[in-house]
């Protein structure tokens, strides 16, 4: 099931708000566990198999971790957590990763593979990477390992977070799912939130991706710079509409349920440096990256040559997480030498530059980098940048950047304004007037949102289906 | 400082149960429909549950479908997002509909494929070669994006049909072109009505502009017959309407009737069925009003007339000859009416056993630049199959 999807919307979540009021405190994990078995298991059972075999190895390692950290077995210790982290990885390269490593392998040695494996579960770079998490932090002590399976098995499957994240460390989720209460203000705020995130991806990441389709749907050959910017800029901000709506949604529906999950994406558009970037895009992903490899390799405080490794370590790994492609790992690469740069060349230019131009200059850095993470191969990515420059194609502007621009410029210019505070410090401001006309007006908005991202939800049906038609 | 109590107030929950359960209810106390008018497809229905639909996930995929096809107030929904898109983000196009000024909605043509173009090209030749005798015409009418090309939104593609049926025209060898882009433009210029708004078929009003100027290309006289024109509809909605969602304007069909009429046998051979009239008046009861010519696409479609002319046609098209034909029925004996796309007879059998005088070759451009199924038709069959 999807978040967006009708079913879960109109039904499921209804259905799950209100057998959570009805359900005593002590069922509350057993009856969230039962809800994420039917989500996982909804579009395809194998799916729940998978997952639940998972939760068993990471259950029982978790357990033994815990048993051996505090009988002070140090080398075993590390022996079972090494082992648990390995198994965990191989699950993900397995399904992620190995036809992506044979076909290089074939390119370079000529012999030809042929594996057809099956589709990877739902949601398994954010489950993998939340058991590792959980192993990680049982071993160091900083939590403790959870002894009912039913609520670690909700630690791993809990259904807000299955699909796409955020990658909650367990030492942030462990001590909420042993206890937590519901204030009526989470869960109004849980609603906001949902609301919110569920239009940021369906009306606005939806639209914005039919603007990049179609900047797409334009040869390369006749492509102007115009056209490739337009493309840059809306698959930029679709990424960030869709991935932060979707988080929203997730971190909303974690909030109507007890959760306090932390905030996955700060208005990364207004970022002033791209460390600054980082520490707004994404955040649990970074955040997962510093807590078990960046540190555990010695961080920052080593010297600059190990720390220079440590880094392309945590950004190759980024990059190929995002996916098993060239383009990941130089889009990861791209990220990093700008981070250097930053880093170690840079600092004393940058701070005497205004933080409105740093922020633009961040902006325009990460677009470039998504017209690479979007590209489907190596090639494609650098002939689009060649066309970015205004070199080769159709020259700086043409009809056709012209037209997706008439068409194109309201979302645009809306999704800009949308990925800075801009709103949501106007609604703080109408809020804080604390008069029942605000809280009417704010009720309507988000009624209006809600029915908003039906309409886009309904009618993206049609044009699914369409085509059998005519 | 004292803090202000923090509102405990469950406004966006309350609203946000009662709108997803209001909702819920006004679907399941509607009954489920079967056929979206306004899509013009047929709606998922209640999904049939087995042990094996839920184990490989069918169940939950056609139950999202079922529910979203069986949403309370579906059409409703459909007209706020394409609002949204067109009026709140100015969105140009939907789903490969041009939304054009004057509520013309405009279908952007498909690529042509240039080898694919001289294969049938080769083949139209290769008929006029092996039937050197006969009459034989043909009209690619340029689509709407091409005729009413100042409509179109501002910067769109400018449309390279022009220079494609020059290029067909150039092409052909045996066979005549009849040039009607000039006269349709010059209508659409005036303001006359040659496409509809909703619909990607040209209207009777633009058939009989391009007939007139056919005429003398198909050797016939159209000044001998009178026409009086009928409305037969004023409330059109057509495929391009459902294909774009965008539901703001009714069409007119009009029917051109001889004003001196003459009996006619209709025959459709895949219905097995035989009519006294080109017109299907119950089509204008469903969503495919324009169905009301000719009953849609068929196969093979046979009229036979009184005219006592001596001539035979063969009219090989797509659906824009569906209403051309009202024109054609004074001036030939019989009309053989082939739609390749569903049409497994060859060219020469059907001449051969037809005594046929004359080939009309009529479709839209962007149907002749991409469908391939013209050249199997044409393909000349061995001897010994046609006899």
């Amino acid at each position: 099931m999807s978040l967006t999807s009708i079913s879960f919307v109109f039904i499921f979540l209804p259905a799950s708000v209100v057998l959570y009021r009805i359900v005593p405190g002590i069922g509350r994990n057993a009856l969230l566990l039962l809800l994420s078995v039917l989500f996982i298991s909804w579009g395809n059972p194998a799916d729940m198999v998978l997952i639940a075999l998972s939760i068993v190895f990471n259950y029982f390692t978790a357990l033994e971790l815990a048993h051996l950290r505090r009988s002070g077995g140090t080398l075993m210790k590390r022996l079972v957590l090494g082992s648990g982290i390995a198994a965990n990885l191989a699950l993900l390269v397995f399904f992620k990763y190995v036809v992506f490593l044979l076909n290089n392998i074939g390119a370079l040695t000529g012999i030809q593979f042929h594996l057809t494996l099956p589709q990877a579960p739902i949601g398994i770079s954010f489950f993998t990477f939340s058991a590792i998490s959980c192993l990680c932090d049982v071993a160091k002590g900083d939590e403790d390992a959870i002894l009912n399976p039913l609520d670690f098995a909700l630690y791993i499957a809990f259904f807000a977070k299955i699909t796409s994240g955020p990658i909650v460390k367990f030492r942030e989720m462990a001590g909420q799912i042993r206890q937590r209460s519901l204030s009526v203000q989470s869960l109004e705020e849980g609603f906001k939130l949902f609301i919110t995130g569920l239009a940021k991806k369906v009306i606005i990441a939806g639209s914005l991706g039919t603007v990049y389709n179609a900047v797409k749907a334009v040869p390369l050959g006749s492509m102007s710079a115009l056209t490739a910017w337009e493309g840059a800029l809306a698959c930029s901000l679709m990424l960030y509409f869709d991935f932060g709506g979707y988080s929203d949604m997730a971190i909303g529906l974690a909030r109507i349920f007890g959760f306090s999950f932390s905030k996955n994406f700060d208005y990364p558009y207004t970022s002033v440096s791209m460390t600054d970037f980082w520490r707004r895009w994404h955040i649990s992903l970074g955040s997962w990256f510093r807590d078990y490899v960046y540190i555990p390799l010695g961080g920052s405080r080593v010297s600059k040559k190990r720390n220079i490794f440590n880094l392309s370590v945590v950004w190759i790994l980024t990059g190929l997480w995002h996916g098993a492609n060239w383009t990941f790992v130089i889009w990861g690469l791209y990220h990093l030498g700008l981070l250097l740069l930053e880093k170690f060349v840079l600092r004393d230019i940058t701070a005497k530059i205004p933080s409105l131009i740093r922020s633009v200059i961040t902006f325009i850095l990460a677009v470039i980098g998504w017209t690479v993470f979007f590209a489907e191969d190596v090639a494609y990515a650098a002939l689009y940048l060649l066309r970015m420059a205004g070199i080769g194609g159709s020259g700086w502007s043409d009809r056709t950047g012209m037209y997706l621009l008439s068409g194109g410029w309201i979302l645009l210019a809306l999704a800009i304004a949308g990925s800075t505070p801009l709103f949501a410090s106007a609604a703080k401001k109408i809020s804080t007037l604390n008069k029942p006309a605000a809280e009417v007006i704010g009720t309507l908005f988000f009624a209006l949102l809600l029915l908003g991202s039906t309409a886009f939800m309904i009618s993206d049906t049609v044009s699914s289906f369409l085509y059998a038609q005519f | 400082m004292r803090e202000r109590p923090k509102s405990a107030k469950l406004w966006v929950t309350c609203m946000f149960m009662c709108m997803v359960i209001c909702f819920d209810i006004i679907a399941l106390v509607t009954p489920d429909r079967e056929f979206s008018e306004n899509e013009n497809r047929m709606l998922a229905q209640k999904p049939t549950f087995s042990s094996k639909s839920l184990s490989d996930g069918s169940f939950g995929k056609d139950a999202e479908k079922y529910l979203s096809d069986q949403f309370a107030g579906r059409d409703v929904w459909s007209t706020l997002s394409f609002f949204t898109k067109n009026s709140v983000f100015k969105q140009r196009e939907m789903n490969g509909v041009y939304i054009g000024d004057d509520g013309y909605l405009m279908l952007i043509p498909s690529a042509c494929d240039p080898a694919s173009l001289d294969d049938k090209l080769a083949a139209v030749n290769a008929v006029a070669e092996r039937f050197g005798d006969l009459n034989q015409c043909m009209m690619i009418v340029p689509n709407a994006v091409t005729v009413l090309a100042d409509r179109l939104p501002q910067y769109a593609p400018v449309s390279e049909q022009p220079q494609q049926l020059e290029y067909i025209s150039d092409n052909l060898h045996g066979v005549k072109f009849c040039d009607v882009s000039g006269t349709l433009n010059d209508a659409a210029y005036k303001g006359e009505e040659i496409f509809y708004h909703t619909d990607h078929h040209w209207t009777s009003k633009g058939a009989y502009l391009a007939f007139c100027q056919a005429a003398p290309d198909l050797q016939i006289n159209p000044n001998n017959v009178r026409f009086v024109v009928y409305t037969a509809s004023e409330s059109f909605e057509g495929t391009l309407a459902s294909k774009s969602g965008c539901h703001s304007f009714k069409d007119k069909i009009e029917i051109y009737v001889p004003k001196k009429e003459i009996p006619i046998s209709v025959t459709y051979f895949d219905k097995d069925e035989m009519r006294g009239t080109l017109y299907e008046t119950g089509a204008l009861d469903t969503k495919d009003q324009y169905a009301l010519f000719l009953g849609g696409n068929h196969p093979t479609v046979t009229i036979r007339t009184t005219a006592e002319t001596g001539r035979s046609l063969l009219l090989i098209k797509d659906s824009y000859a569906n209403c051309f034909a009202q024109f054609l029925t004074p001036f030939y004996d019989q009309i053989i009416i082939i739609d390749p796309r569903y049409c497994y007879d060859s060219v020469d059998m059907v001449i051969r056993q037809n005594g046929i005088t004359d080939i009309l070759y009529l479709y839209n451009a962007d149907t002749f630049l991409t469908d391939a199924s013209l050249v199997d038709f044409l393909a000349m069959q061995p001897a010994q199959e046609n006899e």
